[in-house]
């Protein structure tokens, strides 16, 4: 500590001779937990590496946090910081409504967005005319984990690839072991998915599309495989549960897997095994997360800074530091080329499977409704799955209640 | 007052079928249901504590005792934020918004208990009405206003929005209105101006009642969260309990024993603050303005 | 007006950051804002709207239910532990402390406690009522017993209050009454029926407004259980409804009516509450 006036001191005297004054800049993020420490310590190296910019990061508790904090700013007509971590779903009411700066005219652009996996070509340019308002960032999809030890019990040594094949294999699972085989989420991610891998859709035009038979054939053979009893409904004790050997397997982000891997302890190389998601027809992940963007109306100085720093945070060495404390996809395919990272995805089973998936990957659906259809669908498959409901009346209602929303 | 030894409470209900063999009986009874409410309560809490020591992967499935006591929770957790600094902050604007409506409460219950005008009774249900504007609405009108004064980022911004409390009032006008009229008789006979009646008798007498508004918004200033992540955005003037939500995250890997260890951290103080407190708030409470 | 002065200092904090909002908020539910574009004046389109709405009707019913239930639970229990923490005896100490230490924990520290021994698979709860035979529940998982669960948990966590209230009203009954009632032959209960609680009417006005209003809008427990208001919309408290349209689904308008609306049903049994007390509670 003693230092560092003198070191501060110094950089002072040096600084004055020829440098530039730094631009410094706000990054609000709202990720807690081990991701925020991680996020601070990125930050912390992105400000030592260079001496142009100086980021601040700001931390504001949650994802609605950052949504709260950005509507505070744009109702006081000063932006609440020059860089947004903004959910996916979350991004493309503020940009419409023109708080976002379009990053596609922006100093190497292009050859950013060039070397995007496809998927987030898409996501971050939706409808394909050429501005962008947020770049991918911490992004994730969905794989299978599974408990090698339980399943083997049943005669397995990996879940199949495809659902139709799930419901012998639960139910074998269950006999076998008496734990639930696995936790279906209500929360529609996974079943995006699944629709999507059997040919269906989940939003159409004006509507919700669950009530199409792609979509109803999914929705069945995992009610199916609730009401035979060898599946559960997902619930906040499912990771846990998962861990401690009472269900043999979940679907979850891959970015889950660090917070598996610590629950699990030395038990996890034993216990804990990665597979790709199941699908229907062909394989097909939805994936999530959130996105960077600029807030409109700051000065150009630090619409530049703000640029830096993300083009920084996509740097391949860089997303390769990122992605082994985290566990999230590569962005670009640059960074899925390093050997470096090559050579980390092949240190542990199932580090690979988010990667190998994004070929087939899509972005959620971006229409504004879907935010609010998201909490309805999940209402209604609780209520087919914990209360009975039959299926096809239950979504024929979801489907119809749902109309006004994405009318608009 | 104690109760008889021991020796003698057993003697004494081994004489059944008499009523005091029967009282003596129901007071063990009442003890024994004393301790298993408490250790009902406390049980959530004594798992919190024990896990605070305990190993990610061990926590959930371990037994109840850690079998090594992990210290480094706490020093994790400590290290994971200026924790140091936020405990400054929270007890700075604690301490000073506890004041602040010990004050501005008294000043107003005064004039609602002691004191008659016109709209009175109006103007107490208005103050009153306050407790009842659900508050995620008023986030941006009131980052709006802080920022007009040029508050965000201060400690201002922290404190003044809270200075005043509808339900202070309220408690302290049942206090002031129980106290005897003869008290402001004789201090209006020795020619005291009712401002110096209410700081020099009326306060005094109902320390009680002062104090128990103390611990509460001492407490709720304490645990407010949603606010100063709206009203502040740098560490300097965060909170412990912008701390505390640090260890959260809806995207999985919670180091969970961590956020127990902080919450062990952050309760310490305020559980200080109750207990020092109490004497007041509960033992003294025979003036009490909260009696019935 | 010499009462002036010593309303100003709290009036002024109440319109600068209670009442001026609060009309910055009505005006808000008669337009279609969501802080993005320019509001347009819309009328009552957002209250109409609220009345059709299914979701909002839930929501208002689990709310009554949560209100009214852990309001009515934390006057009796609160009343009933206060005169546990007011018994002189060995763990006195003890037990004040330990009803009211919940209080001081944050919500985010309760829930993974809660999460933990609620567990329906192996969580210490479902095992001690397998233990005594008792079958086991799915509590925050299941639709039915969801609310409950909540309601438990809230009361854990916030009957602590109440407690330390009745037991500063129980310290201020003279004892001599309570003394005089046994030596006339009432028993422990009629005493306390025609004596102590009766005595006890401001607290429990204060505890059952303070609650009341409290509850209403209390939603901090279902933002950190994770039930999102779930399963099938059972833990839908209506300040969870308000949080996610105004913070989710971009629907400041809306969200604003609700609150205006919710601010109107308090107002509204608060005063019935005092018009109720009024005959029955006695300061002087």
């Amino acid at each position: 500590m003693g230092k560092r006036p003198l070191v501060l001191g110094l950089a002072v005297v040096l600084g004055f001779g020829f440098a530039q004054p730094r631009t410094e800049i706000t990054f609000l993020y709202g990720l807690g937990g081990r991701l925020g420490e991680i996020i601070r310590a990125t930050v912390d190296t992105f400000n030592k590496s260079q001496n142009e910019v100086v980021v601040r990061a700001e931390f504001a508790n949650s994802y609605e946090g950052v949504l709260q904090k950005a509507l505070a700013g744009i109702a006081a007509g000063q932006p609440a910081a020059d860089v947004l971590q903004l959910e996916v779903a979350l991004w493309p009411r503020l940009a419409a409504a023109g708080q976002l700066t379009d990053l596609s005219a922006l100093p190497g652009f292009k050859a950013m967005f060039d070397s995007f996996w496809g998927v987030f070509k898409l996501q971050a340019d939706p409808d394909k005319d050429g501005k962008v308002f947020a770049t991918p960032w911490n992004n994730s999809n969905p794989v299978t984990y599974y408990n090698p030890e339980l399943l083997k019990r049943a005669g397995y040594s990996a879940p199949p690839r495809t659902w139709p094949e799930m419901r012998e294999f639960a139910r074998k699972v269950k006999e076998a072991t008496g734990v639930a085989a696995m936790a279906l989420p209500a929360f529609p991610w996974v079943l995006e998915g699944a629709v999507w891998s059997n040919g269906g859709e989940i939003v159409g035009k004006d509507r919700l599309l669950l009530d199409q038979p792609a979509a109803l054939e999914v929705i069945n053979t995992w009610t199916q495989l609730i009401r035979d009893g060898s599946a559960v409904v997902e619930n906040a004790n499912s990771t846990q549960d998962f861990v401690a050997g009472k269900v043999a397997v979940i679907f979850q982000s891959v970015a889950s897997r660090p917070g598996i891997k610590a629950l699990a302890g030395d038990r996890f190389k034993q216990t804990v095994r990665v597979a790709p998601l199941p699908y229907f027809k062909k394989p097909v992940v939805p994936v999530g997360g959130a996105t960077l963007a600029i807030s409109r109306g700051i000065p150009q100085e630090r619409v530049l800074a703000a640029w830096k720093f993300i083009q920084w945070l996509n740097r391949p060495e860089q997303q390769l530091e990122w992605i082994k404390q985290t566990n999230y996809v590569p962005i670009t395919r640059t960074t899925s080329e390093l050997p470096a990272f090559r050579a980390f995805l092949a240190t542990e089973q199932g580090l690979d499977v988010g990667m190998r998936q994004l070929p087939n990957a899509r972005p959620r659906p971006t229409d504004p409704a879907y935010v609010q259809g998201i909490q309805e669908i999940r209402k209604t498959l609780e209520e087919i799955w914990l209360n009975n409901k039959p299926v096809e009346p239950a979504i024929r209602d979801l489907v119809q209640r749902t109309r006004p929303l994405f009318a608009n | 007052m104690k109760g008889p030894k021991p020796g003698a409470t057993a003697r004494l209900g081994l004489v059944a079928g008499t009523p005091v063999a029967r009282a003596r009986l129901g007071s063990v009874l009442m003890d024994g249901l004393t301790l298993f409410v408490a250790l009902l309560f406390l049980a959530p809490l004594i798992w919190l504590a024990l896990g605070a020591f305990k190993t990610q992967s061990t926590l959930f499935t371990g037994p109840l005792i850690p079998e090594s006591w992990n210290w480094r929770n706490f020093v994790d957790a400590w290290n994971s934020a200026p924790f140091g600094r936020y405990l400054f902050n929270s007890l700075l604007v604690s301490t000073a918004s506890t004041f602040l409506v010990v004050m501005t409460s008294a000043l107003a219950a005064f004039a609602f208990s002691r004191m008659s005008f016109p709209g009175q009774h109006a103007l107490f249900l208005l103050a009153l009405a306050t407790l009842m504007i659900p508050g995620d609405v008023l986030l941006i009108p009131n980052f709006l206003t802080v920022r007009g004064f040029g508050w965000i980022n201060s400690y201002w911004a922290l404190i003044v929005p809270f200075a005043a409390s509808a339900f202070g009032i309220f408690l302290l006008r049942q206090a002031f209105l129980k106290t005897p009229q003869e008290l402001e008789d004789a201090a209006r006979i020795d020619g005291a101006t009712p401002m110096q009646f209410l700081l020099r008798v009326l306060m005094p007498v109902n320390a009680p009642a002062l104090s128990a508004l103390s611990v509460l918004t001492f407490l709720s200033s304490w645990n407010a969260l949603v606010w100063p992540f709206i009203a502040t955005s740098r560490d300097e003037y965060r909170t412990v309990q912008v701390g505390l939500a640090q260890f959260n995250n809806l995207e999985g890997a919670t180091n969970v024993p961590e956020i127990l260890a902080a919450t062990l951290i952050v309760i310490t103080p305020v559980l200080l603050v109750y207990a020092l407190a109490q004497k007041w708030f509960i033992e003294s409470a025979a003036s009490s303005g909260l009696k019935g | 007006m010499e009462a002036l002065p010593y309303l100003l200092p709290a009036l002024l904090v109440f319109a600068l950051f209670e009442y001026y909002p609060l009309l910055r908020v009505i005006y808000l539910s008669l337009t279609d804002a969501d802080l993005l574009k320019s509001p347009q004046w819309i009328g009552l389109a957002n209250y109409t709207r609220m009345f059709q709405d299914a979701e909002f009707l839930n929501s208002l019913a689990v709310t009554v239910i949560f209100a009214f239930a852990v309001t009515g639970l934390e006057v009796v229990l609160g009343m009933t532990l206060g005169f546990l923490m007011n018994r002189k005896g060995p763990f006195q100490n003890l037990v004040r402390g330990a009803i009211f230490a919940p209080v001081v924990v944050s919500l985010a520290a309760a829930a993974v406690i809660w999460l933990h021994l609620l567990n329906p698979t192996s969580g210490p709860v479902n095992q001690l009522l397998q233990a005594l035979g008792l079958p086991p529940s799915r509590w925050l998982q299941d639709p039915s017993t969801a609310l409950a669960s909540v309601i438990l948990i809230a009361l854990w966590k916030g009957v602590g209050l109440p407690a330390v209230l009745y037991l500063a009203g129980l310290q201020g009954i003279p004892r001599e009454l309570q003394e005089a009632a046994q030596v006339d032959g009432a028993t422990p209960y009629q005493a306390a029926r025609w004596i102590t609680i009766p005595l006890l009417a401001p607290t429990t006005l204060l505890v059952f407004f303070i609650s009341l209003v409290g509850t209403f809008q209390s939603y901090g427990l279902i933002l950190v259980l994770r039930t999102d208001g779930g399963p099938v919309g059972s833990t839908m408290l209506l300040g969870y409804y308000i949080y996610q349209n105004a913070f989710q689904y971009f629907q400041m308008a809306y969200a604003s009516a609700v609150s205006v609306f919710l601010f109107l049903l308090l107002v509204f049994l608060g005063w019935l509450q005092f018009k109720v007390s009024e005959r029955r509670v006695h300061y002087r």
